[in-house]
Order: C-alpha cells, then sequence, then structure tokens
C-alpha cells in the first residue's frame, strides 16, 4: 500500500488516495475518515462546526491518514504521544479478517487488547486500513506562535526544553531558519546557522499575555531573541510539491542531548560538499526529537552515503535510531518482531501484504 | 523450584488464602467454578526469576497468575485454576529517572504514591494514576490499560508507558519498543498491545514510563449542584469549554449520605463537581477564572476550598462506605459524556427495581467519555444474596451499553463482557493473538479473552448473561436486609432527588 512515497517492484499496489470520506460526530467529538483523507481536509471541515483534530495540525498537514499508517510517518509528534497514540480506532481489511484495532469513541482500557499502537507501527503489513477514527476537540480562543531565534543549535535544544516543560506551550518545533525559506521558494538557500524555535500557545488573552512573558525570559536567558519574523503556516515537505532540488534523507529520532551533536556534524559534511543543509526537528519535547536531514540537489550520492552511515555508526552515543534501518543494531528488536511475524501468520497467513517489512531478521 | 530462594516461595495456607480474592468480595459459592486458591505464592525479584519460573511451570504444566495490589474487582489477578501466584509486589524497586527524557524506570510491583513521593523529592510527579494509588502497583495499573486521575489532561497508560520488559510464556524476555525513541518509535512498537492485556500475554518486569516536572501552581475547586442532572450537563459543559483542566471528578448525593451515615461530615448536596487545575500560576488562576464563570452559568455553587481540599484529599478513598456493610461491589462502565444524565437515571431505577442501595461517582477521561463507577452495599457472608446482587453489574452494564457506553475491565468475571466491547471478528482475533503468544494458555489463561472454570470449561458467553438475568429477576424478589434499607436521610434504592 502506498501513495506517493514509496517505491515497489513486482507487486500489486493498493491507491488508498482516493478513500476520502469524512464523517463528523459533534456529540461524540469524534472524526471518522478514509485513509485517503489528508489532514488539512479534516481540520477545514472539523473547524465548520468549532472544533478541530487532537492531532497537532502545524506538521505533515498535506499528509494523509495512510501515509501516517506507514512505516515512518506515524512518528510525526502531537501533544502527549504520536499520531497513534491519539487515534482511537482503525478499521482494518486483512487478508484471513477484518477487525478493528480499539474502539470508535474511547481509549481501548480495559477492554481487550489494544491493537492500535502495534498496528501502526506494522508498516500496513498486518491489513489495509479503510477508517480511522479521530478525536476532536474545541478551537482555542486564541492560538498563536512565537518565533525564537537562537545562534546554536544547542542553544535552541535547552530553551526549548525549558519552554516545553514551562506548562505554556502546545508545542514546541526547532528549524535552521532556512527551512522555512525552502518551504515557500521550493529552493534551498545557502546553509544559514541560525535556528528558530516556533512555540504555539493557546488559551484566552490572559493566559497568552502571561505565556508570552514566561518564554521570552526564558528564551532570553539561553541566548535567544524574538523573532519578528511570523512565517505562514508550517508544512512539512512534500516531495512532489518541492520537486528534485531537495532530498530527504530520512528522519533520525534522538533526544534533545544528542541532537546538537547530529546537526553540527551533519552540517559540516554538508559544506564540505558544496550542499545546502537545512533540517526541521518535531515537538521539542525531552524525551524524543526528530530531524529531517535535506540537501539541495543535484543529489550527491557519496554524500548521502556518508549521513547515512553517519547516523548508522553514531547511533549509539547520539541516543538516537535511523528511520531508514531502525531495527539495525537493536538486538531488543529481535523478540518484538518474532511476536509480531506470529500476529502476521493470523492475520496473513500467505505473507501479501508488505511482506517486506518483516523480512529484517 | 530451584530458581527461587525459599523465603520467597510460600504454600503456607493464609498466604494462599490471601492470594484467593482481590477488591471483589466473592462468595465461597465461586470456588465450585473457579480453582481461586494458588497451590503456591512465589515472591520475585528479578526479571530473569521471572523467566525460569515461566519456564518451569510450562514444564510442570501449571499455570501462572501475576498479581500487583489486587485492587481491581473482576478476578483478573486471581487464579481460577490454582498453580503458581506470582506476587509482584516483591519487585519494587525504583531503578532511575532519566532528566534528560523526563522518563522513570521501574519495577512493577512499585506502589504509584511511594513513586509519587519518590519523584517529588526530585522535582518531578507522575500526574496520571488510580484512584487505588496508596495501595494499587503501576504494573497492576497499566496491566488494566490504566485510566484514572489526571487521565483528562495527561491520557492513559498507554500514552505515557514508553516501553516494557515483560516475559512472553516461552520464558524469553520481550522489550515491547525500541531503546531509544520510545516515544515515537522508529520501529515496532508493541507497548499498547501489553498495557492493558490484564497479564494474560505475559509478566511484566519492568516499565519505562512519562513523568514530568513539578507544577508551579496546583489547585483543586468543588462545585455542587441541585441533582445528578444538573452534574452530568456540567460535565458536558466542561468538556466542550476551551480550555481544559487537570482532572474533573464527581460525586452523587448518596455517597455523601453514604458518608454522614458512617458518622463523618459531608455536605447536603445534590451532587458534587471537583475541578483540580494545575499548571504555571498564570495559566491556573485564569483556567479558575474561566470555570468558576461556567459553573455559575448553570447553577453550581463553588464550595470553600477547605472542602474542595477535603474531596481532593479523599480522592482515593470512595470505598470508605463499605464500613456501612461488610463489602461494595463495584461496576465500572465508560459512558458518553452526553449520555450522563440518562445513564444515572436508568441505572437508580435499576437499583430500586433490585431493592439496593447505591451510591455513584466518576471522572471524566477524555472529552468525550465519563468513567462511571457505582457500587452497592453487600454482604458476601450470605451467598445467595451476594451471588445474586452481583447480577447488578451485568444489568448496569446494559445500560452503558444501551446509550453508547461499555464496560470496563474483563478479568476473569466480566470476560464474557468481550462480546458486547468488540465485533465477532476481533474478539476472533483477540484469541488468536493469546493463542499464538501463549499457546498452551499458561500465563493467566482463561480469562479476558475467554472465561474458563478450573475444570478447563470454557462458559459461553449467552450462559453467562443468561444466568446473570436470572439472577437480577431472583433478587427483584428477595427480601430487603439491612445493607439494603435507606440510610438515615435517604430514600429507598438511592433515588436521586
Amino acid at each position: 500500500m502506498s501513495n506517493d512515497w514509496r517505491s515497489v517492484n513486482s507487486a500489486a499496489r493498493i491507491d488508498l488516495s482516493r478513500m476520502c470520506s469524512i464523517k463528523i460526530d459533534p456529540i461524540r467529538k469524534l472524526a471518522l475518515v478514509g485513509p485517503g483523507v489528508r489532514l488539512s481536509s479534516l481540520v477545514s471541515e472539523s473547524q465548520k462546526i468549532g472544533m478541530m483534530p487532537e492531532i497537532e495540525s502545524a506538521a505533515c498537514i498535506d499528509f494523509t491518514f495512510s501515509d501516517w499508517a506507514d512505516e515512518t510517518l506515524r512518528m510525526m509528534s502531537t501533544i502527549n504521544s504520536g499520531i497513534d497514540g491519539i487515534l482511537r480506532n482503525v478499521k482494518v481489511v486483512a487478508p484471513s479478517m477484518t477487525y478493528q484495532t480499539g474502539y470508535d469513541s474511547f481509549p481501548a482500557n480495559g477492554g481487550g487488547y489494544d491493537l492500535t499502537k502495534m498496528y501502526m507501527s506494522s508498516g500496513m503489513s498486518l491489513g489495509v486500513p479503510y477508517e480511522f477514527a479521530v478525536p476532536l476537540r474545541p478551537i482555542s480562543e486564541m492560538m498563536v506562535k512565537r518565533i525564537y531565534a537562537f545562534a546554536k543549535p544547542a542553544d535552541a535544544a535547552v530553551a526549548g526544553v525549558k519552554i516545553h516543560r514551562s506548562g505554556f506551550p502546545r508545542v514546541v518545533k526547532m528549524r535552521s531558519a532556512g527551512f522555512e525559506q525552502m518551504l515557500a521558494s521550493g529552493n534551498i538557500s545557502p546553509s544559514s546557522s541560525e535556528v528558530q524555535l516556533i512555540v504555539k500557545l493557546e488559551g484566552n488573552q490572559a493566559i497568552i499575555d502571561a505565556a508570552e512573558k514566561a518564554l521570552d525570559e526564558i528564551a532570553g536567558k539561553n541566548g535567544g531573541k524574538l523573532s519578528e519574523v511570523q512565517p505562514d503556516a508550517p508544512r512539512f515537505i512534500n516531495p512532489a510539491s518541492i520537486g528534485s532540488s531537495v532530498w530527504v534523507v530520512g528522519f533520525f529520532i534522538c533526544d534533545t542531548k544528542g541532537l546538537p551533536a547530529v546537526i553540527s556534524d551533519i552540517t559540516d559534511k554538508a559544506t564540505d560538499a558544496k550542499r545546502a543543509f537545512q533540517y526541521c526537528v518535531g515537538d521539542l519535547t525531552p524525551n524524543t526529537s526528530l530531524m529531517i536531514p535535506i540537501m539541495q540537489g543535484p543529489p550527491s550520492i557519496p554524500l548521502l552515503r556518508s549521513v547515512g552511515s553517519y547516523l548508522v555508526g553514531n547511533r549509539i552515543p547520539l541516543r538516537g535510531s535511523p528511520s531508514w534501518n531502525p531495527l539495525l543494531g537493536d538486538s531488543r528488536a529481535v523478540s518484538r518482531v518474532e511476536v509480531l511475524r506470529q500476529i502476521k501468520r493470523v492475520l496473513d497467513p500467505k505473507m501479501i501484504l508488505n511482506p517486506h517489512t518483516m523480512e529484517v531478521f | 523450584m530451584d530458581a527461587v530462594k525459599p523465603n520467597r516461595y510460600s504454600e503456607e495456607y493464609l498466604e494462599r488464602l490471601v492470594a484467593s480474592h482481590d477488591l471483589a468480595p466473592m462468595p465461597k459459592a465461586a470456588a465450585l467454578a473457579f480453582k481461586m486458591m494458588p497451590d503456591m505464592v512465589i515472591h520475585p525479584k528479578e526479571a530473569e526469576e521471572v523467566a525460569e519460573i515461566v519456564r518451569t511451570a510450562t514444564s510442570w504444566g501449571l499455570p501462572v497468575t501475576p498479581r500487583g495490589g489486587a485492587s481491581w474487582g473482576f478476578g483478573g489477578a486471581v487464579p481460577n485454576k490454582g498453580g503458581i501466584m506470582l506476587d509482584m509486589t516483591s519487585m519494587d524497586r525504583i531503578i532511575g529517572l532519566d532528566t534528560e527524557r523526563g522518563i522513570v524506570r521501574v519495577q512493577p510491583g512499585v506502589v504509584w504514591l511511594r513513586l509519587d513521593e519518590w519523584l517529588r523529592r526530585r522535582g518531578y510527579f507522575v500526574p496520571y494514576y488510580p484512584s487505588s494509588a496508596p495501595g494499587a502497583t503501576i504494573g497492576g495499573w497499566i496491566s488494566t490499560g490504566g485510566v484514572g486521575v489526571g487521565s483528562y489532561k495527561y491520557g492513559a497508560a498507554r500514552d505515557n508507558v514508553r516501553s516494557l520488559q515483560v516475559v512472553l510464556p516461552s520464558g524469553r524476555i520481550l522489550e515491547t519498543a525500541h531503546m531509544f525513541d520510545s516515544r515515537h518509535p522508529s520501529d515496532f512498537d508493541l507497548t499498547s498491545l501489553f498495557v492493558g492485556s490484564e497479564g494474560t500475554l505475559g509478566i511484566v518486569t519492568s516499565i519505562d514510563m512519562q513523568v514530568y516536572p513539578v507544577p508551579e501552581s496546583f489547585v483543586p475547586a468543588s462545585y455542587s449542584f441541585q441533582n445528578m442532572d444538573a452534574v452530568s450537563n456540567a460535565l458536558n459543559k466542561i468538556s466542550e469549554a476551551k480550555l481544559k483542566p487537570y482532572h474533573v471528578a464527581f460525586v452523587d448525593d448518596n455517597t455523601f449520605r453514604f458518608l454522614r451515615a458512617m458518622g463523618k461530615h459531608a455536605p447536603e448536596v445534590g451532587g458534587m463537581v471537583n475541578i483540580i487545575f494545575e499548571g504555571p500560576k498564570a495559566r491556573v488562576d485564569e483556567e479558575i477564572k474561566f470555570f468558576d464563570t461556567l459553573m455559575a452559568s448553570i447553577g453550581g455553587k463553588r464550595e470553600s476550598d477547605e472542602i474542595a481540599n477535603h474531596e481532593w484529599s479523599e480522592r482515593s478513598y470512595e470505598l470508605r462506605t463499605k464500613k456501612l456493610g461488610t463489602g461494595a461491589v463495584i461496576g465500572e462502565a465508560l459512558v458518553p459524556v452526553a449520555q450522563t444524565a440518562i445513564v444515572a437515571r436508568e441505572t437508580v431505577a435499576l437499583v430500586k427495581k433490585m431493592k439496593m442501595n447505591l451510591a455513584f461517582n466518576g471522572y471524566l477521561i477524555d472529552r468525550g467519555t465519563v468513567a462511571f463507577l457505582p457500587f452497592y452495599l453487600t454482604d458476601e457472608r450470605r451467598w445467595i444474596k451476594a451471588i445474586s446482587s452481583l447480577s447488578f453489574v451485568k444489568k448496569f452494564l446494559d445500560i452503558s451499553n444501551k446509550h453508547g457506553g461499555r464496560g470496563v475491565g474483563l478479568g476473569l468475571f466480566m470476560s464474557s463482557n468481550i462480546h458486547t466491547m468488540r465485533d465477532r471478528n476481533t474478539v476472533k482475533l483477540l484469541r488468536y493473538i493469546k493463542e499464538s503468544i501463549d499457546p498452551e494458555s499458561r500465563i493467566n489463561g482463561g480469562k479476558t479473552v475467554a472465561m474458563e472454570t478450573r475444570y478447563g470449561i470454557k462458559i459461553p458467553p449467552a450462559l453467562f448473561r443468561l444466568g446473570m438475568n436470572a439472577l437480577a429477576l431472583f433478587k427483584r424478589f428477595y427480601p430487603r436486609d439491612k445493607y439494603d434499607r435507606p440510610v438515615p436521610g435517604g430514600f429507598p434504592g438511592g433515588e436521586h432527588r
């Protein structure tokens, strides 16, 4: 199964992009959406009745829900957990049966096994999704973004964690300044060392005022300053719209301790290769971060290999894992894959759905 | 059993007796169907020890039942076929706190209250926990899926548990998520499969969970209302509000009547909504102002800080009124917020029909859902009455289901309910999953996805439901005793004003 993201060889491809119905139940505060629905579509539909998805809509609004069910995009964060933690239920067709991973309306606690996260992390190898249940919430009275500029990634990472822990923001993201320009123009300007923290605040006027005062102080103490630039709504990279000038290496999940070193080392590599490097760090919470190394094209295969092997080789000291080979070196994953294979055999005994996903060992 | 040191192994009658029940007072007659007394009790200390015990038990053909604080009432922590009871409260080490990630690693037998106290000394706290926090273990609560205090803002256990170490029925040790990126795992994540599996897929031996910095401000506020309809309306309004407090709980008027009957001071109100705020002081102050206005607009009266603080301090003692009877059996259901009033009304009508004495409380677990916890007085020493009273839980869940809700917790006694909770194919899949991970059904077998007696006979759900309906009918004609009569100032059957 795939939309525009994955290539397949010698296999039938199921295009889910036309399964794009949206049913909103304002009483249950719930949206039931097809796998082809883009988050941006759900946002605009729910806004018509004064609601919005519990998912953080500042990220990946161009992605469909089936993209999220693919093997990496589910990592895009929301407030307390990844997308898979927010979803209530996924209705799935597997070769041997149809099933539901949880409940439409309720958290799946105390009512039999909760299959949602397992399904969402299976790379759609446990069945084809045909409906997702997404909780909705009222639109806040005020929503504002505040941008802080930093000269060094390390300072931004430290400030970002403190800002997140202040209890005010809904989301804190970190990006290179050139990332926003790239999204606007489709091209990358030369590498900029400036780093931005993008903080999303919600509440009423008094809460926003208090938050801005507190966060300005935290940023100031850590070498940041309030940016005058208010970018458009942040959008995630969509290769189809950006074109061939940008190469997405992949995600590298690490914590904030390892993050500055990753950024610094890859920037050096890109500079040596006379390429620009920009990045986006999603949801700068204390325990994890998300990074997307990007290089301006035309593609430099040696550089891509160099960055890739650097991240793989340093995953332990950097406290992270690369999305394109997440199981590499994690001996703990062996038992996990075995359990998943047992479940896969029940649902897909002939191993016809995305069989490559579990062929890692 | 060579793997276990002598001082951590017991066949003493008293110890086995203690391990043969949980919070629910079960009549002795239940032993006809279930061998609830284990043959031995083991207090393990490490995962490797648990793995060895599981391997040995499998080779001996013995069932294994893990047990934490046993503060649920559905038989999940009680054997149905005897065998080995693993008392996990002996695995009670707090292994460490990673301040960079905000993750604490604990063994499953750590009690919630103790963890919270330990964290607060280091500037952190755990904002989500069961109301039974003084006695419930972390492993026990997460095995139920864990919704409780703080879930409204911070989510359920599944949203906060980052990784588990589990001893599988094969004796192998499994880590459910990646060693580093356990919040947004880039590979397979089995954490939520085991969270909420009620100890039927393996024995949890270590837990990584998210913790948070202690908030600057923490304020409980209580609002009284005329009756349960008004309380239900308040819950609706709160769930639709643009601001989101930390925790929202409610109690009915009969809860206060029970307390007064015990000689405690309790306010004479038709119902109470308790809203708890936490966070930066500026935010908390604004939220209090906002909810004061909202509650006043629908007839809520803000009670004194003394009452609010008392209500908050009592959050873990909702079963204090057990002293009125020799026991109280709880049922628990998740109900759409919009249906709270009608579920409350029909529950009261049911109580009248069944000649019982009941009160209820509950809390919001998210913007769409109320956890609804009725409890009634009973006397398990009178087994005919006690067994017939058990049918109330089934009838109460029928009411919840009718209005779009569902029960919480399957364990042993409620496992037939899985058919009312999940569709037929999914139930089949859940059973396949149990069978594929635990082919010989050694780990807490015959529960959650099936109800199995001590003789290995699976009780068909239809038979169970038929039996419960018959008992409910019987209870309607059973004479009242002192536990069914209204408490002073109350009404027969817990009628609400």
